[in-house]
């Protein structure tokens, strides 16, 4: 348990490198169709899920290991964070304060990680059930509803327009939406389930619930769920026509609501940062050919530079 | 007045029963699988939820309504017309009439009722 826990430590320290750089390149290259940060994320997602990476020159990943499992039975632990000015604050004292006693049956570093192991499998399996009790919850609201057509259906239960389901998804409507509103709320949540994101979002909580205690993880998963909704947004507008901006932004308002928590299952029309996605519906314009091959070009970049490990 | 106001969805499965009354739980059960999909749970759920609204009950597992649905849209309209219009019928005949006027079959319609109920 304690070497799964140490590299899921170490993967998510790396990670936790290439969110930053995701974080800058999201705000540099802000004109850039929002579909380009939901790619990025898969990047993240790829480096949470899998071991193992190339290694090339130039990356720039400061270390892949900064806990080496060396450390556990080390007689002067240290960690290898690659950056010159953490290693040299943080050995000093670790070295000094956790080396092994000769005396003792274990060392300091075996007791930590096995505490740190059992607190991280708690918190997964904390996560995991809060989980299944709100979806069960959700499921129990909406068996209470009746079919609209195909696989949308109406609700007296629900306050906020999403979609339930991974392998038979259903958009789930409130039964007191304006039958205006309905159009363009369909044209988003069909574009949803076009773009999968009702199997990329909850995988992405999955992920949150084996690195929980990462909290960089936790600003990653909040910005993914609301670039989603902007390049779904965007998606809408490109395959509808940018006509339909007032009467869709008038749906958004008329179907928001204030936020309650973090939900993982099901994609909420009008809960996830409606004021930025209203802003950006109004003022979307198709980007000129320049953006795109510049952002284009930057994620290829982060790519080979964040996804190779460093030799 | 305790708020009877059913939604959407618990007024299409009210009208099951409204058009089907009397009827045992189980056939209602039955009626509601085949025309909303519902599972029996459900079924029992939002039935219980309307007994206790007062809409309907349950004389030894015969389901029978205490209000009939006349009653109760007549209800909802007296509850839209105090909290839209202050209670006023007129004005919300001439709010319902503004956009599209009313036809000849209707102004007869209209005079009928008036006439029969100054007979009263």
């Amino acid at each position: 348990m304690e070497k799964i826990f140490l590299s899921l430590l170490n993967m998510s320290i790396t990670a936790s490198w290439l969110v930053f750089a995701v974080i800058l390149l999201r705000f540099v290259l802000k004109k850039a169709p929002k579909e380009l940060r939901c790619f990025l994320w898969t990047l993240v997602g790829v480096r949470l899920i899998c071991p193992f990476s190339i290694e090339s020159v130039i990356s720039l990943i400061p270390s892949a290991e900064t806990v080496p499992e060396s450390i556990i039975l080390s007689e002067a632990p240290a960690i290898n964070s690659g950056i010159k000015f953490i290693n040299s604050a943080v050995n000093p004292v670790i070295s000094k304060f956790l080396a092994p006693n000769a005396a003792d049956s274990a060392t300091p570093m075996q007791i930590i990680t096995f505490v740190a192991s059992v607190i991280w499998l708690s918190g997964m399996v904390a996560m995991l059930v809060y989980m299944m009790i709100s979806y069960k919850r959700i499921c129990g609201k909406v068996r209470e509803s009746i079919k609209l057509r195909d696989n949308v259906w109406q609700c007296d239960r629900i306050s906020t327009p999403f979609i339930l389901g991974v392998i038979r998804p259903r958009i789930y409507l409130p039964s007191a939406m304006n039958d205006a509103d309905i159009e363009y709320v369909l044209f988003h949540e069909h574009t949803h389930l076009k773009r999968c994101d009702h199997i990329r979002k909850p995988l992405g909580f999955i992920l949150l619930t084996v690195y929980w205690f990462n909290p960089v993880l936790w600003v990653a998963y909040i910005l993914l769920c609301r670039d989603i909704e902007l390049a779904c947004d965007e998606k809408v507008l490109r395959e509808q026509g940018e006509d339909i901006r007032k009467p869709y932004s008038d749906a958004l308002i008329n179907c928001s609501m204030p936020r309650k928590h973090i939900s993982a299952c099901p994609l909420a029309f009008g809960e996830v940062g409606v004021k930025s996605r209203i802003k950006n519906v109004l003022s979307y314009k198709k980007p000129a050919l320049w953006i795109i091959v510049v952002a284009f070009v930057a994620s290829a970049a982060l790519s080979v530079c964040l996804m190779t490990n460093p030799m | 007045m305790i708020e009877l106001q059913m939604g959407t969805v618990e007024s299409k499965f009210a009208d099951i029963i409204w058009r089907e009354e009397p009827l045992s739980s189980a056939e209602l059960v039955k009626k509601s699988e085949a025309e909303l999909t519902w599972k029996k749970s459900t079924t029992f759920t939002v039935l219980k939820r309307l007994f206790e609204k007062g809409i309907f009950k349950n004389e030894k597992g015969v389901v029978t309504s205490i209000i009939s649905r006349d009653e109760y849209y007549s209800m909802q309209s007296e509850k839209y017309v105090a909290e839209n219009f202050d209670g006023s019928l007129p004005a919300f005949l001439t709010a319902f009439t503004a956009r599209k006027a009313l036809t000849p079959e209707e102004v007869d319609e209209l005079r009928r009722m008036i006439a029969a109920y100054e007979e009263k």
